[in-house]
């Protein structure tokens, strides 16, 4: 399959699950309604149209579902590309973006603001708390790691892994103190195992930017990404600023998957599996690997999204468990074909 | 690049970030809190003492919830949405069950829920997201403080009453309270104030089964690996019985665990646990079978007192079987 035919049927996939997002949901709304809020909104001057619309079907379709997909489009593009740089830079399939701690530091600054009840005051005071610790967390492993100009992968990921540590036992602490209040341990719990319930604009806002700079980036650096899979030495030798351009993408697979945690919890294999199911299908090459993963991911969590809200209604499924069940398989289906692949060559 | 981003950028990016983050939230706070106009009748948490009942038909009136955000009521609701699982049994207590046309998840479990036969018998659907919870046409929803502010911001768009409610109670009196706050904005002052003063007879009931001058008991709380400390309604209701909560003695605050070593110095003379329904034996053998708690008087003694889950952990008027319980299985042989 080509890369172009393999974006088209992501795309397609993509389009589908949202349409079903759109129209599927605990209220039962007629598509003629949903079609109905889209066109008052989007199209300037056609708010008359939307005749039998109610506000409650605006809200829903407008402020309850939309932002809903919109986020999960965005987190799964956000993960799948910073799978994709994680595992160019490390020059090792099974890297995720976890790797940095970014994830742990962003669920971190979410448990902060639970126990702190800040949670519960503002709509904006948890995506804002898990990204800025995720900065924190990252700024402090880039810090540690970092020595005379020159920062190694491999210090880099064990820094990363001893900082995750650390903040994973420090949320676990604020969790089990907390249990006083087991009504706001269970909202911290649920929080971590990921999901897009009750997602606002307001998410959006705070994690679309990063991932559409995010991806940007990754594009722009993807030659240096090909050619660092080569080796630094090999790829100085090729006009490659080595230490910068690991510095930046670096510092971007950590934004991505910092900004996605920040608005979704943590959604276990996005960034593993889906840059690698990718890169089998389209190939190795960055440029052609970034925007293929952005959008699979894309399609992925959104899919994964509308299961989780549909399987067992009327209550949902968080999302964290869908995509951990989808994914596991996917990810033990790759590695046993590779496994025949390579056993028959 | 690769050293002055980590240290110096990212402190001087971020510092400036979090004020902004904590002003604009200020002010979004302010610009939702409202102000209460002198017309209206205003209920404010630490003036549900003060104010007497002020009848069922005084309207308008405004509460104000646990964010600060003022809640109006012109007239007494009659679809309620509870989303929490304390705030069902609250509700149940007050309303007739037709009022109430959604609840937590788990309203339904009986294990928990004081109120699960209420709720299977009237099936009101579950209030597990935005929604379902706008479908259910509600004239006001009752939302945990614990709750989420998305949850709550979005149901406030859809044009959604919402009054956040205290569930975390650490005293008996605020479970008092919240009873007459939750009957002022329900629209059911005179149920609330019967309710409060069959709570209150029945808290006094329960403290007067301990002999006059009698020391009360060394008691330990404990639900699972957690005990309750001090701040728990359990506690309040160890002191209201005279009892010795030794768990709040030797420092643990809230639910937290206790250590083995802990629950043998402080050797309890009667424990009190929980259990779903049922399964009462298996929980008095687990704890048989642990050497920390099996060497305390009380397991020695055979003072282990356990409860149904949903009577140990309530947080509603519900609480009283508690109490009362405590003191039948405490004062046993005085009564």
């Amino acid at each position: 399959m080509t890369a172009a035919a393999f974006n088209g049927l992501a795309a397609l996939l993509l389009a589908l699950a949202a349409i079903a997002g759109l129209c599927v949901g605990s209220a039962r709304l007629p598509w003629t309604v949903v079609v109905g809020v889209l066109t008052a909104k989007l199209v300037p001057g056609a708010a008359s149209l939307a005749g039998n619309v109610t506000a409650a079907d605006q809200v829903i379709v407008w402020l309850v579902r939309l932002p809903r997909i919109v986020v999960g489009a965005t987190v799964g593009a956000g993960l799948a590309t910073a799978g994709v740089v994680m595992q160019g830079l490390f020059r090792n399939p099974l890297a995720e973006p976890g790797l940095l701690g970014v994830g742990p530091g962003a669920v971190l600054g979410g448990v902060i603001v639970f126990v702190t009840g800040w949670a519960a005051r503002s709509a904006v005071a948890l995506p804002m708390a898990a990204t800025t610790s995720s900065l924190l967390v990252l700024a402090a492993v880039y810090a540690i790691a970092a020595s005379h100009g020159i920062t190694r992968l491999t210090h880099l990921l064990l820094v990363g892994i001893a900082a995750g540590s650390l903040c994973t036992a420090v949320s676990s602490l604020l969790i089990s103190a907390n249990a006083v209040a087991w009504q706001s341990a269970q909202e911290i719990v649920f929080w971590t195992m990921g999901g897009l319930d009750a997602r606002t604009w307001v998410h959006v806002w705070v994690s679309a930017p990063f991932v559409a700079v995010g991806i940007a980036v990754v594009v722009w650096k993807a030659r240096d990404l090909d050619l660092l899979a080569l080796g630094d030495e090999r790829a100085a030798s090729l006009g490659v600023e080595v230490e910068a351009s690991k510095a930046l993408l670096i510092v971007t697979a950590a934004l991505l998957t910092g900004a996605s945690v920040a608005v979704a919890g943590l959604l276990a294999f996005v960034g593993l599996v889906v840059p690698n199911g990718v890169r089998l299908v389209v190939g190795p090459r960055h440029r052609t690997l970034c925007p293929a993963a952005a959008l699979a991911g894309a399609a992925f969590v959104v899919s994964c999204d509308l299961i989780a809200r549909t399987a067992h209604p009327p209550v949902e499924i968080r999302l964290g468990i869908i995509t951990g069940l989808v994914g596991s398989p996917m990810l033990i289906a790759m590695l046993a074909r590779r496994l025949r692949v390579r056993g028959g060559g | 690049m690769v050293n002055a981003l980590p240290r110096l950028t990212t402190v001087a990016v971020l510092m400036p970030l979090l004020s902004a983050i904590a002003a604009i939230d200020v002010l979004i706070e302010r610009s939702v809190a409202g102000r209460a106009p002198a017309s209206h009748f205003l209920l404010r948490r630490d003036a549900v003492h003060e104010v007497a009942t002020a009848g069922d038909a005084v309207y308008p009136r405004r509460a104000v919830g646990e964010d600060g955000v003022a809640v109006d009521i012109n007239t007494p609701p009659r679809r309620l949405v509870s989303q929490e699982w304390s705030l069902d049994e609250y509700l149940y207590a007050l309303l007739e069950p037709e009022r109430i046309v959604g609840v937590s998840e788990a309203a339904y479990d009986g294990t928990f829920s004081n109120v699960a036969q209420l709720a299977a018998r009237w099936r009101p659907p579950i209030a597990a997201d935005v929604e379902a919870v706008i479908r259910m046409r509600p004239d006001l929803a009752i939302v945990s403080s614990t709750a989420r502010a998305d949850y709550t911001e979005l149901l406030r768009a859809a044009g959604v009453p919402v009054f956040r409610a205290r569930t975390i109670p650490a005293t008996l009196r605020e479970i008092d309270d919240e009873i007459g706050l939750l009957g002022y904005v329900t629209g059911t002052d005179a149920r609330a104030a019967m309710i409060r003063a069959e709570f209150r007879r029945r808290l006094d009931a329960a403290a007067h089964r301990r002999p006059h001058g009698r020391v009360g008991p060394r008691v330990l709380g404990i639900n699972g690996r957690y005990a309750f400390g001090a701040g728990t309604v359990f506690d309040d209701a160890l002191h209201l019985l005279g009892a010795l909560n030794v768990a709040a003695v030797s420092g643990v605050n809230g639910m937290a665990p206790m250590t083995p070593e802990e629950v043998v110095r402080t050797n309890p003379a009667w424990i009190v646990t929980g259990a779903p329904s049922g399964r009462e034996a298996n929980v008095l053998a687990s704890l048989q079978a642990d050497p920390a708690l099996a060497s305390t008087a009380a397991v020695r003694s055979g003072h282990v007192i356990v409860l149904e889950q949903r009577v140990l952990l309530a947080l509603s008027p519900f609480t009283a079987r508690l109490v009362e319980e405590l003191a039948a299985a405490l004062y046993e042989d005085e009564s």
